[in-house]
């Protein structure tokens, strides 16, 4: 910590850097704390009539109800296995798109494999979900497909163990080309004399890339894990919202989903911001635990 | 200001988007014409309308001439739909328009942005620091009455005799007993201008149908039973792999009478014959539909995409002759006998009476509701008393016969003209809009779907659609023991109120998706006694006891 007289030197020192924060601490204070007390609805039974002054108060009711609903482990544990998903395929998926294209010798070839992959990151997930409901219907593409090689026609969106399938594949194929770019440029900082050397000794492409381009990349793999962990209950909620239904709520409801029907079509208030803070609550742990491993296995934590 | 409620709705728009579904038909809704009010027709086309007085009454009730003279402008929040697809603004739809030169009464309109849930819309609105004047939507009496005791709307009760005069005749008029009674709260009061519909056969708008010359072509008759159902069914399917297909919305009590079941894929309470209230989908009768549903699923009679296409995909399939038996309402039908006459001749849909469990037996439940609709326009304390009073004012118009009629007609020649019998027609502006007349009727009428104040005539829906529609309404309705078993519109306490949203609320969402289990095979119907468990686990019992004290009361009433 600095001490009292530091801060003011440095404060002295830096000044229009810390002229230029304030709108940042601004903003995060006016969205991100200053909401916060709305969270004391989640001990009332807000009605919004009334407001959260004349409310009446419950105490922890609203998370009771909450542990006891038929729905309860359903979403936390859909939370928990499409987070874990992605992470396994969702998140490799970029690295291996870089690794491919960093052996592409064929400038004009590499940059329209480039420019084809992450143009989908500019289409709004709305429509992207839209293309996906169409493609899945019994008379749509994929169907189509699977009826070309002889397979049954059938809805895929109302069956239970196709809906994870669509949201990951779906999700690779919106966001690979994008975020395979950071991945890129860490590669364009290899120093090319590596290789050089190692193609002398002899190395092949594989092995100049298992020892010089994987271990490049590997500090950049290893942040991105992190700061990824560290959200673990973050799922694509407004990507589910448009592709589940009441036939994949099985696999598909998640607690910001639930938390949605609970809030806006219900409008059972108090009920969803408690399942909200439960929500945050266990975020925080992981947060906290993520960034305690990192710091054993000897990286750098968040704080 | 209607720009701020957009951008905040924006985001909830952007999610519902695609997944629309809850933005259902509206219920409509009226009843009454001349001989509930006294009308005199003055000179100047304006109308002087006086209420009966009632003997015992203190102060004689005031005359209320259209146009109101020097009133107030109003705001006013509405689910009005459709408008924002046709129009920018209010102000260039000529209804409202027409609206505020008849009623003398400026009102600023405000819609749900076009495509949003509008359920989320209203709870959305309620959470403002300012509401408008009015707000006229969906909100039952019980809602009504909390709204009431927060101190946000206005108690009606002691101003609508005087101020809304032919509304308050409509009310005590003969035969509108139980319209009266759904007006009223638990404590009695009225809170607010509920709409209604003029005769029994409105809410039935939705029905099953049928391809015709398929049948013909097969010598097949007209199913009545399930049995007749499933054998049209595998010989459509045989002979043009034609399925039955429908929009999941639109499903509603579905097959349910063909084994005297009294619910379709949703949760659904009824009445049974000793004036208990019960639970649909927890009787026998309601496992046995759903076994239909998952023998006709597991055979492919059923299209799969049912449980996730719209309206529009539903009349893609049907167009290309994927369908052949369907559920649907009304306006669909209206479009798919308009599509098949203009590009696919020979295609000929008729409506049927819902399945039965043998000919000449009563169906157990249609589509069908009660006379009293559920949209209700409310006055809030926004309004200064002299405020409400025109407020009140404007709303009643709808219930005088000047008012009736521009609801919903629009403007006598521009839009309809009488015959000699006092039927009316569409004009040609109207059966010639180059969107049809659907949008004609959105554009200058106000009861289609869920307008405010006011009574939806049933010659309206049945000039409305295509005839082929409007014989299909009488086949629906015909020979049905629905309003046996159908519950009134119910006021509820505070406790029980607190009951269906702690409680209710919850099952019906679990029934819901286990419906879908059931006939998709996700779930087995082997383990209903289960089903059965979980819900009185979850506390049906409590939802019954709720809705049985508040029925008990609505009899003793």
């Amino acid at each position: 910590m600095l001490s009292k007289g530091k801060l003011k030197k440095d404060f002295h020192k830096n000044k229009y850097k810390y002229i230029m924060v304030i709108p940042v601490l601004i903003y995060l204070f006016l969205f991100c704390y200053k909401p916060m007390y709305g969270v004391i609805i989640a001990f009332q039974r807000y009605r919004p009539t009334l407001g959260i002054a004349r409310s009446p108060w419950v105490g922890l009711d609203n998370f009771v109800r909450f542990f006891k609903d038929v729905n309860f482990w359903r979403v936390v544990r859909n939370t928990f296995t499409i987070s874990f998903l992605s992470i396994l395929f969702t998140f490799p998926a970029p690295i291996l798109l870089a690794l491919l294209l960093n052996e592409v010798r064929v400038s004009w070839f590499k940059r329209l494999v480039q420019t084809v992959t992450y143009l989908p990151h500019f289409i709004a997930m709305v429509v992207v979900c839209g293309l996906v409901n169409r493609f899945c219907q019994s008379d749509g593409l994929i169907n189509d497909l699977i009826a070309f090689f002889g397979g049954e026609r059938s809805n895929l969106l109302i069956k239970t163990n196709m809906f994870y399938p669509i949201y990951i594949l779906s999700d690779i194929w919106k966001e690979v080309g994008w975020n395979s770019i950071i991945y890129l440029a860490t590669l364009a900082s290899i120093d090319q004399e590596q290789y050089e050397a190692a193609r002398i000794d002899g190395a092949g492409r594989i092995q100049q890339m298992w020892y010089i381009t994987l271990p490049g990349l590997l500090p950049t793999i290893s942040m991105l894990l992190i700061l990824r962990l560290g959200n673990i209950l973050g799922v694509g909620q407004e990507k589910i919202l448009l592709l589940y239904n009441e036939m994949t709520y099985e696999v598909a409801d998640v607690i910001s989903t639930f938390v949605y029907r609970k809030g806006l079509s219900d409008a059972d208030y108090s009920y969803s911001t408690a399942i909200g803070l439960f929500d945050s609550i266990i975020n925080i742990v992981f947060l906290v635990g993520a960034n305690k491993i990192s710091k054993k296995l000897g990286q750098s934590g968040l704080f | 200001m209607r720009r701020e409620f957009l951008k905040r709705i924006f985001g909830v728009t952007l999610i519902t988007a695609l997944a629309m579904g809850t933005v259902a038909c509206g219920s409509t809704d009226g009843t009454n014409t001349a001989e509930q009010s006294t009308v005199n027709v003055s000179e100047e086309s304006s109308q002087t309308i006086s209420t009966q007085e009632s003997e015992n009454s203190e102060e004689a009730s005031a005359d209320i001439t259209y146009p109101l003279q020097d009133a107030e402008k109003l705001t006013l929040w509405a689910t009005t739909p459709g408008i924002a697809s046709i129009y920018s603004d209010y102000t260039e739809s000529p209804y409202h328009m027409g609206l505020q030169e008849n009623t003398g009464v400026e009102v600023e309109w405000t819609f749900p942005a076009l495509g949003a849930n509008w359920k989320e819309s209203y709870n959305l609105l309620l959470t403002e620091d300012t509401l408008p004047d009015i707000i006229a939507y969906s909100i039952n009496v019980s809602a009504a009455q909390l709204l009431a005791q927060d101190g946000v709307i206005y108690d009606l009760t002691d101003y609508i005799p005087k101020y809304a005069p032919d509304y308050w005749e409509y009310l005590n008029a003969e035969g509108n007993e139980a319209v009266l009674k759904a007006a009223k709260s638990e404590d009695g009061r009225i809170y607010g201008v509920r709409t209604s519909v003029e005769t029994e056969l409105n809410p039935t708008y939705i029905g099953p149908v049928i391809r015709q010359d398929w049948l013909d072509e097969l010598n097949l008759e007209v199913p009545v039973t399930l049995v007749d159902w499933e054998n049209v069914l595998v010989a459509f399917k045989e002979k043009y792999n034609a399925k039955l297909g429908f929009v999941k919305g639109k499903w509603n009590m579905g097959i349910a009478s063909g084994v005297n079941a009294q619910a379709g894929l949703s949760a659904e309470y009824y009445v049974d014959a000793d004036g208990k209230i019960q639970f649909a989908n927890a009787q026998p009768e309601w496992k046995e539909s759903l076994e239909v549903l998952h023998k006709w699923y597991e055979m492919g009679l059923i299209d799969q995409d049912s449980f996730t296409m719209n309206d529009d995909a539903l009349r893609t399939k049907v167009l290309n002759n994927e369908i052949g038996v369907s559920i649907t309402a009304m306006s669909q039908l209206t479009n798919w006998c308009l599509d098949a006459e203009k590009q696919n001749p020979g295609a000929v849909w008729v409506g049927m009476e819902y399945p039965r469990v043998a000919a000449g037996v009563p169906t157990s439940r249609i589509q069908g509701g009660n006379r009293s609709g559920s949209f209700v326009a409310v006055i809030t304390k926004e309004c200064t008393e002299e405020k409400m009073i025109t407020a009140l004012k404007w709303l009643n118009y709808g219930y005088t016969e000047d008012g009736f009629m521009y609801q919903n007609f629009g403007t006598e020649g521009t839009n309809y003209t009488l015959d000699s019998d006092g039927k009316p027609h569409w004009t040609d502006l109207m059966k010639n809009d180059p969107d049809g007349l659907e949008q004609a009727i959105i554009k200058y009428t106000g009861t289609y779907s869920s307008a405010l104040g006011g009574i939806q005539s049933t010659d309206m829906v049945l000039i409305k659609n295509h005839e082929t529609a409007a014989e299909a309404v009488y086949k629906w309705a015909q020979n049905t023991d629905n309003s046996k078993y159908l519950l009134p519109s119910l006021a509820m306490t505070d406790e029980e109120s607190l009951v269906i949203t702690d409680v209710a609320t919850p099952i019906k969402a679990y029934v819901g998706e286990m419906a879908l289990k059931y006939v998709l095979g996700e779930a087995s119907l082997d383990d209903f006694d289960a089903f059965v468990a979980e819900l009185d686990k979850m506390g049906l019992q409590k939802c019954l006891d709720a809705y049985q004290a508040a029925y008990d009361r609505y009899l003793a009433r």
